[in-house]
This record gives C-alpha cells, structure tokens and sequence, in this order.
C-alpha cells in the first residue's frame, strides 16, 4: 500500500498526526522565533522539562474520572501541564532575581527538578494505575501517531490564537526584540509584553509535546528559528521562513515515518514520528547554516580564503618591488611573508604565469608589467587605509576588492587636497 | 603617516603588516610599527578603532589575516612568560568565590607547573606586591565586595606577580575613580623605570600627554605611531576622532 | 555469616530504624563481621549514591561556575546515543546486553561515553565558534538532534522506545557490586583530574582572557570538563538515569553557594550535603515501602530530597535566607554583618 500526498490529509488515520504536527510545527517557530530573538532559546528545553510533572499529576488526579481515550482528558493534561510550566518559568525568575542565581544553573536547576518531581509522581502511578502510566509515558518522546481528530482543533485552535497574538502585538514584539529602552520612553508596557512571550512560550511547549515529547521539544523552537535567520531579512521574513520551515518538517516528518518502512516490505519496522520531525528541522537547518549563499558557512570561508590569497599576492608584489633591484629569493618571501615553502612556491608559480615576474640570477625579478601593478597596489593599499580610517561612516565597502573606480578616484582627490592643506 | 625610525637595540614590540578581518568586516588594516624598550605606549582611537583587537592579536588570541610579530626580537612562543596581559575589567565574572589573595596568586601559574603548590614565600611576594597597590589589607576580601577601583588595583597587582618585560593593558581605567587612576599611574611609570615597556588602551584624550611618552593613533588603520610631541598632534587626533576630537582637543588646550 | 544476599535487614525498617540497622551494619563491616559480598541492595544504592555525590562534587561546582549547566543538559542527552550505539554496534561482537553486569561492557560503555561526549561538545563548539550561531541555540539545536537520532535508531532496532525511559530514570533496585567498581572508578577519576590540575581550572573559568594570554587552553579544559560529566553520566546511568544525574550536578553548589563564599567550602559542601540528602532518600525509600506499601522512584525521590533541601536553604540561610531576612527585619535589634 502506498500512500500519496493528499491521502495523509484525508485518510482518517493519517490525518490527525499529520495536521496535528504541521499546526504544532509552525506554532512553535512562531514562538521560537520569539525566543530565538531574545536568545532565551534554552527557555524551551527549561518548559518542555517543567511541565512533565503537570501531565503526571493531571493523569494521576483524573484518571478516576476519565477513561483514557476520552477528550476531557486531553484538555486536562494539557491545562496541568501549561500550569505546571508556568509555575516552573516563575521559579526560574524568582533564582535569578532574588538568589541572584546564573541563568543556565536557574534553568538547569528547574528543569532537573520539576522533571524528578514528575518522574516520582509518575512511578507512583506505575504501580496503582499501569495504563495510565503509559499515558503519560508517551509524553516523553511524543507519539504523534496515536493522536485523534480532536487532536487537530486543539492545536488548530492554539496555533489560531499564537497567530493572532503575534499578528496584533507586532509593533510591541518588534519593540521588545530591538530596543526596549525607546519603548519605555514610549510608554508602552514592556512588562506586559515579556509577560506575553513567556504565556505564548508555555503554551507553545505544551501544545508541542504530544507530538515531539518533552525531551526534544526545544529542538522545534530552535530549529526552525534558526534555519529562517541565515535568509531573512527582516523580523516579518523571520516568522514566515520559520513557519514555513517548521510546516515543512511536521509534514516530511509524518510523510518519511509512514513511507519509509513502506520501503522495506516484510520487515516491521517502525520510525517514531517526533524524533523525525525534529531530526528533518535541524537537517534543513544544518543545510542552510552551512550552504545559504550570504551567511553560509561554506560561502564565510571561501571569500575569506579568496580575500587571503589575494592580499598574499598583493603583499608579494609589495614586498619584492621593495627590495633592492626589484630581487628577492622564495625564501625571503616565506620569511618575510610567514608562510610555509609549498604557499610561497604556489603564489610565486601564479605571479609567473601572469608574467609579473621573472627570473633573473635565480631570484624573482619584478617584470615592468609587475613593477606597474606593485605601484598600483602601493596607491591602492593607502587608499584603502584612507577609505577606513576617514570615511569610516560609509560601510558600503568591505574589502578593498570591491572598491569602484569612481571611488578610487575620489579616494585620490580626497589625498591631494589633504596633503596639500598639511603642506601649508 | 609616520613612520617609526628604527632604533640601536631591539624594540620592545615590532608589528609588521598586521590585519585582521572578523568575516567580512576590516578590522584592523596593515598595521606597522615598532615601539623600543621603556616607553609608556598609549594605544588611542575613537570606538571601533581596533585597540582591543590590536592587542588580542598580537597576543594571538584573535585570528589575524597576515601580520608578523616580534616582542623583543622573537617571537611570542618564546616570550611569553614575560608579557603580562591585563584584560578589561568587564571580561571577567565578578562574582567567583575567590578572594584577592587567590586572584593575586595567579600572576605566579605561568611558573608554575601541575604539581607545585602555593607556597609560603609565593603568598609573601603576593602580600608585598598587594602592599605596592595599597590592598593589601583586602587580600583576604571576596572580589565580588570589590569596587571598580579597587578591582583594577587587584588586576595590577596581579600583572606586576608576573615580573614581566612588555605589559599589556585594556581599558585599565575605565569605571575607576580618579584617587585610583593617579595611584595607578604612579605605580605604572614606576615599571617604566625599572625599563618595562607598557602598553594601554585609553580613551581619555585629556590625560594622554601626562600619562604617556608614546601614542599609538588607530582608527581601523594605523593615522600615526610615535613620541607625544610627533603624533598626538591636532590634526591626527581630528583625523582620527573627527571634529569632535578637535573640540576636546582645543578644550584641553584652554586648561593648559 | 550472614545471610546478607537472601535476608534483606532493612525490610520493614521505617525512616529511624533504617539509620540504627545501617549503623550496626556500619560497625559491623569495620570490624570485619560483614564483607563486601554482603552488603544488601539499599547499601549498595547508598554507596553509589555516595560515590555520585563525590564525583559531581568538584565537577558541579565547576560547571555552575563556568555556566556550563546547559552543556551539561546536552551531554546527559547524547550519552543516550552513546549508550545506544555502544549497544547495537558492539553487542555482536561481544555478545552481551544492555543490563549484563560484566565490566567488559561497562568499559564499552565508558569509551562510547567518551566518544559522544567529544562529538557533542565538538558539535557546539563548532556552531558557536566557527558557524557563530548564538551559544544557546547552538547547545540546543545539537543535543536535541543527536538525541533524535539516538530515539530513531532505539525504535528501529529494538521496536522498543523504553530502553530510553529506563537510562532516563535508573532503575537503582537492579544494582550491584559492579555497578560500585564504576562508581568507584569515576569518582577517582574525577577527583584526581581536578585536585592535579585545579590551579588551571581556577584560572579558566575566573578570567579565561587572562589564562589564554599565559598560554593556558581554555578550550583543553572545556573538553576535559566535558569528558568527565559524560563519564559520570555513565557511571550514574543505571543509579538515576542520565537526566536526573544533572540534580547532582546542579543542586549542591547552589546549595553550598547559600552557606559559604570560599571555593573549597563550596566544594567540600557539595559533598556532604547532597550525602546527607542520599541517606534521607534511600531511608525514605525504605519507609514508604514499608509503611504505606507503595515502591516509589528512588531517583524522582533523590531529585524532590534535593529541591527541597535548596528550598530550605532559600528559606532559612544565614546569609541571604527569606526567611532570616524577614526575621531581621521584624526584630528591633539591627543584626550588622
């Protein structure tokens, strides 16, 4: 049996998992954007953890009056385990301010005990109540799978009302996010709308954990935020490439973990979708850290080696036309230059074949094509340091690579006119 | 831009061709200058201008794009345990359980290997440099009970443990009241005398001419390095800092 | 001889009468009546649980120091991968399984630990450093990815997501000697790493500009630090689980923060205090056992043991206490410090 696209909408069983999730996803990097922003993102991990043991004790208290497949119940986790991280986000701010507690050992600190408290509460429940233990095992990792229809208009509903919140709170979120200070001068409660990011932080993290668990639940907030950093380039960019990465990852999420054993017929083996979702989301994120064509990591390092070999070749050029007789050895070079024999050769070999250089006596001798280009680069390295250090308000250029002609020029009238004032 | 004639002996600091790019962003570009032995060196520039960097790349704690570095004569492999590098204050965490006597104590770990402890004569060289920076009936004091002058003095006691030749200092007096600044001084021209060679970023222009004998002028690019006199100049400093430079400048003069 | 191994002599102690059947044990084994086989399962959790509260001590306080807590987190996250691929790689070669006692496969254990240690940790130096992600969503994205991984590929070779549940919360009931010798071992380890190179540590965390600019790593000993909280977070695996184990690692400097300024009280005290709070625990165990007839989590106990203990110290510390503040304030007399 193969299973199309459209199907994991409609059939009765995929349906619910599938837009559960995406609905969960693009909550959650709404938020996490949120968070992200204000470089708290380790506050999801925090949350995720504090409101295990709200599912424990909702579980425990109302497994009298609700059978276990019923819909009160999963309002009834859901609403303990919102208090329950609510009340863990309140310790944390009460270490750290009053206590005066580090941020990461206030966070730790919560996370390590409420979970404890919620694994006590939890192994209590083993013994009385086995199935129910199960219940609230599937808090831990998630287990996307097993969720129903109504599933679905709960985190619909939440996922309406984050939306809601971000859309009408944008001026005072951007505000938040950039300067707090113009906005306390404004007036506008800042108070208020910490209060806010942290409500829709919580209610983010718990909406989240029927899907991916507790334990990875920061990822979600993460993941998402992170990968729509290396290409947007403003904060309405920002919530829209996460909410579309993170839509993107609840789907391929619940599509790989159903379609990819359909591979292996015969064998019964099983993905989890909640470690799917989350293991797609960094994935993609990885991709664009590394390869997104600003920021990437690949693209950093390339222009900083094409920039170092460049000046190599410039500083080369510099420093024969500065010796006497336009002569050096290649072991000058590597001296003068700190650089290994094998780099030298090969920027030697590049001058060569450029016809800048030629050989004479067994030395490098400048050619009148390469004493040229030394001149210029002489006037163009102190135009350069003229560029940084008096226009430094004009941030166009950074590499004297990219400096126009025009520029130069203007560069070069800015020089006379200078040194024939100094020379009054 | 001036440049440095070169002196008889070996210069306490020589930097060739030195830049650094953090990314894309120039930071510091083709730097060059030499500085002999027992100067008092000012490294000044608006902000921006590179001088932390300046000194975290000589001291290869920052990645550098090309530059060749001597501390007297080799390289810094060789020298290190005479150099001493006083960071800013607001780099370290103020709130560690440590007393001053342990801070101070610190300025001996470049001697002293895995297995040799703190001994009895390090505490009493430790007591005697706190006594030359007048804390030292604050060696058994928390630093978190410190003020920022007070803290600075600790730092300087701790560089002078070191014994060192060539010092580096970032930003030694800022957030530090003036009775401490005037005693720090004096405690850092008395290394000048003992031939030490130190240099200090800072960044108030009314004291340069009395704190130092030598000025190192930055902005991203090197605008002059030199005696007082030859670089701390009003056209250099309005080339570095601006027009705003000039206005201190001629402020500093009205009170000459 | 005594039957120690049939004849558990804590059953149907409640709270008290397990201290006075654990200090006549305690005379006993020094004056040489009980042996080491001897010792019941509650002694041995005990041990361990002291063997934990000894290992963490120096690295707790170093890690809440060096506000590297959360990589910690991390840490005790991806040593399930660890644990995981240790298991699925090398059990065919060596036939052994995910609760045999030998020390063979706690070795193996020991070596995946520090392979995921040094993998985690060189993850979230490479985003943070090279990659300049921010340090909090670089720690996050890592560790929440590794430990996906580590889930998937519980599920697909084992179809059964509970051996993550069981090395998150312990099982301590199934201890035994064994499990000492690791306990043991680490503990060594530790204390040998830190007291050698203290000095170093020190100067790292205090002023790390000042230490790389006399030629110290400060890089070396992040690793270091790293390398052994995983290795205690394997040591504690089958005692706690690897998540509750951050408790000891978290809870006792911020404990002896409360009560002292000096480093070596500090640690000293993130000794002695989460030891008191291991008797309390194992004691406590006993009892709801016996009294109310219900076995509850020996590792959520420990961590709930601890909060509160951090809860009274907030509450009635000397120094900064709520409590003794508010006292202060109420008495007429000023109180100078």
């Amino acid at each position: 049996m193969s299973f199309d696209l459209i199907s994991f909408f409609t059939d009765p069983v995929l349906r619910a998992p599938t837009l559960g999730s995406i609905f969960m996803c693009i909550s959650s990097s709404l938020v996490g954007v949120l968070v992200f922003l204000r470089k708290r993102s380790l506050l999801g991990e925090a949350l995720s953890h504090t409101s295990y043991p709200g599912v424990a004790l909702a579980v425990s208290t109302f497994a009298a009056f609700f059978s276990p497949s019923s819909d009160g119940f999963v309002f009834a986790i859901l609403f303990f385990a919102f208090l329950s991280s609510v009340l863990g986000l309140l310790c944390i701010d009460f270490l750290k301010k009053r206590f005066r507690v580090y941020d990461d050992a206030a966070l730790t600190f919560v996370l390590s005990s409420f979970f404890g408290i919620g694994v006590l509460l939890a192994s209590r429940l083993q013994t009385t109540h086995a199935v129910w233990y199960k219940q609230v095992q599937t808090f831990l990792y998630g287990q996307a799978a097993t969720m129903r229809d109504v599933h679905i208009f709960i985190y619909l509903a939440l996922f309406i009302f984050i939306l809601l919140a971000v859309l009408i709170l944008y001026k005072n979120i951007q505000m938040l996010i950039f300067d707090q200070n113009y906005m306390r001068s404004l007036g506008v409660q800042v108070r208020y709308t910490e209060m806010l990011f942290v409500f829709l932080t919580c209610l983010a993290v718990v909406v989240g954990i029927r899907s991916v668990g507790v334990v990875m639940m920061a990822g979600m907030l993460i993941a998402p935020a992170l990968t729509a950093r290396c290409i947007a380039k403003s904060l309405k960019q920002m919530f829209l490439f996460a909410a579309l990465f993170g839509g993107v990852s609840g789907f391929l999420g619940n599509y790989l973990s159903v379609s990819v054993p359909e591979l292996f017929p015969g064998t019964r083996f099983v993905l989890p979708t909640g470690p799917m979702i989350l293991i797609i989301a960094s994935v993609l994120c990885f991709a664009f850290l590394i390869f997104s064509p600003p920021n990437g990591l690949l693209w950093k390092k390339l222009s900083r080696k094409k920039i170092k070999s460049k000046i190599l070749l410039d500083e080369t050029l510099k420093f024969i036309y500065s010796r006497p007789g336009k002569l050096a050895s290649i072991f000058q070079i590597k001296e003068e230059l700190s650089i290994s024999f094998l780099r030298a050769y090969f920027i030697l070999w590049i001058l060569f074949t450029k016809r800048f250089l030629m050989l004479k006596n067994g030395s490098c001798c400048l050619t009148k094509r390469g004493s040229k280009k030394a001149i210029d680069i002489f006037k163009c390295h102190r135009l350069w340091g003229l560029y940084l250090i008096d226009f430094e308000n004009d941030c166009r250029y950074s590499s004297l690579y990219d400096l126009t002609p025009e520029l130069l020029k203007d560069l070069q009238e800015f020089e006379h006119v200078k040194y024939n004032h100094g020379e009054k | 831009m001036a440049k440095v004639m070169a002196q008889l002996e070996t210069p306490a600091l020589s930097v060739h061709h030195l830049s650094v790019y953090y990314d894309d962003t120039p930071v510091l570009w083709d730097i060059n200058f030499e500085v002999p032995v027992g100067n008092i060196v000012g490294i000044i520039g608006p902000n921006g201008a590179g001088k932390s960097t300046l000194i975290k790349s000589i001291l290869q704690m920052t990645d550098c794009l090309s530059g060749k570095i001597s501390f007297l004569g080799t390289t810094l492999k060789r020298k290190r345990k005479k150099i001493a590098y006083v960071p800013q204050r607001s780099t370290v965490d103020w709130d560690f359980p440590i007393s001053v006597l342990e801070v101070v104590l610190m300025g001996l770990y470049p001697q002293k290997n895995f297995f040799s402890w703190i001994g009895d004569q390090d505490k009493k060289k430790a007591y005697q440099v706190l006594e030359s920076v007048g804390m030292r009936s604050f060696a058994d004091r928390q630093i978190s009970q410190l003020s920022g002058g007070q803290q600075q003095r600790v730092f300087l006691a701790r560089a002078l443990l070191q014994d060192a030749d060539i010092y580096f200092m970032d930003e030694p007096f800022a957030g530090v009241d003036i009775a401490t600044e005037h005693s720090l001084m004096l405690t850092i021209k008395g290394l000048k005398e003992k031939k030490k060679t130190l240099f200090i970023v800072h960044h108030d222009l009314n004291t340069v001419r009395s704190y130092f004998d030598w000025v190192v002028l930055l902005n991203k690019g090197l605008i002059g390095c030199g005696p007082i006199e030859e670089v701390f100049t009003e056209e250099n400093i309005t080339r570095a800092y601006g027009k705003e430079g000039k206005t201190l400048f001629d402020v500093n003069k009205l009170f000459k | 001889m005594m039957l120690g191994l049939h004849l558990n002599p804590y059953k149907n102690c409640d709270f008290f009468e397990f201290f006075s059947v654990l200090s006549t044990r305690v005379l006993g084994l020094i004056t040489g009546q009980i042996g080491l086989a001897d010792l019941v399962s509650d002694e041995i959790q005990l041990l361990v649980l002291l063997g934990l509260c000894f290992s963490s001590a120096f690295l707790g306080v170093f890690l809440v120091l060096k506000r590297m807590t959360m990589m910690a987190n991390a840490i005790c996250h991806t040593i399930l991968l660890g644990i995981v691929l240790a298991v699925l790689v090398l059990s065919p070669f060596f036939n052994f399984q995910a609760s045999s006692n030998s020390i063979l496969s706690m070795k193996i254990l020991l070596m995946s630990s520090l392979c995921t240690a040094l993998l985690t940790t060189f993850l979230m130096e490479f985003f943070k450093q090279t990659v300049k992600v921010q340090e909090d969503a670089s720690i996050g994205i890592v560790f929440t990815f590794l430990f996906a991984v580590g889930v998937v590929l519980v599920t697909l070779f084992t179809k059964n997501i509970h051996i993550g549940t069981e090395a998150i919360m312990g099982n301590i009931d199934a201890l035994d000697v064994d499990d000492l010798q690791i306990v043991l071992f680490v503990s060594l380890m530790n204390f040998s790493f830190f007291t050698v190179f203290y000095k170093r540590f020190t100067s790292v965390t205090f002023d790390p500009l000042f230490s790389s600019s006399i030629g110290i790593s400060v890089s070396f000993y992040n690793y270091m630090i790293m390398v052994l909280t995983s290795a205690t977070c394997i040591a504690a695996f089958r005692a706690v689980g690897v998540l509750l184990v951050l408790m000891f690692f978290v809870a006792p400097p911020l404990m002896s923060r409360m009560l002292t300024n000096n480093l070596r009280s500090i640690i000293c005290l993130s000794f002695i205090l989460p030891a008191i709070g291991s008797f309390i625990t194992i004691s406590l165990s006993r009892h709801f056992l016996t009294v109310y007839q219900v076995p509850i989590s020996t590792s959520g106990l420990l961590v709930t043991v601890f909060f509160v203990m951090y809860l009274l110290l907030l509450l009635l510390s000397p120094k900064n206490g709520l409590f003794t503040n508010f006292l202060a304030k109420s008495l007429p007399i000023k109180v100078i410090d």
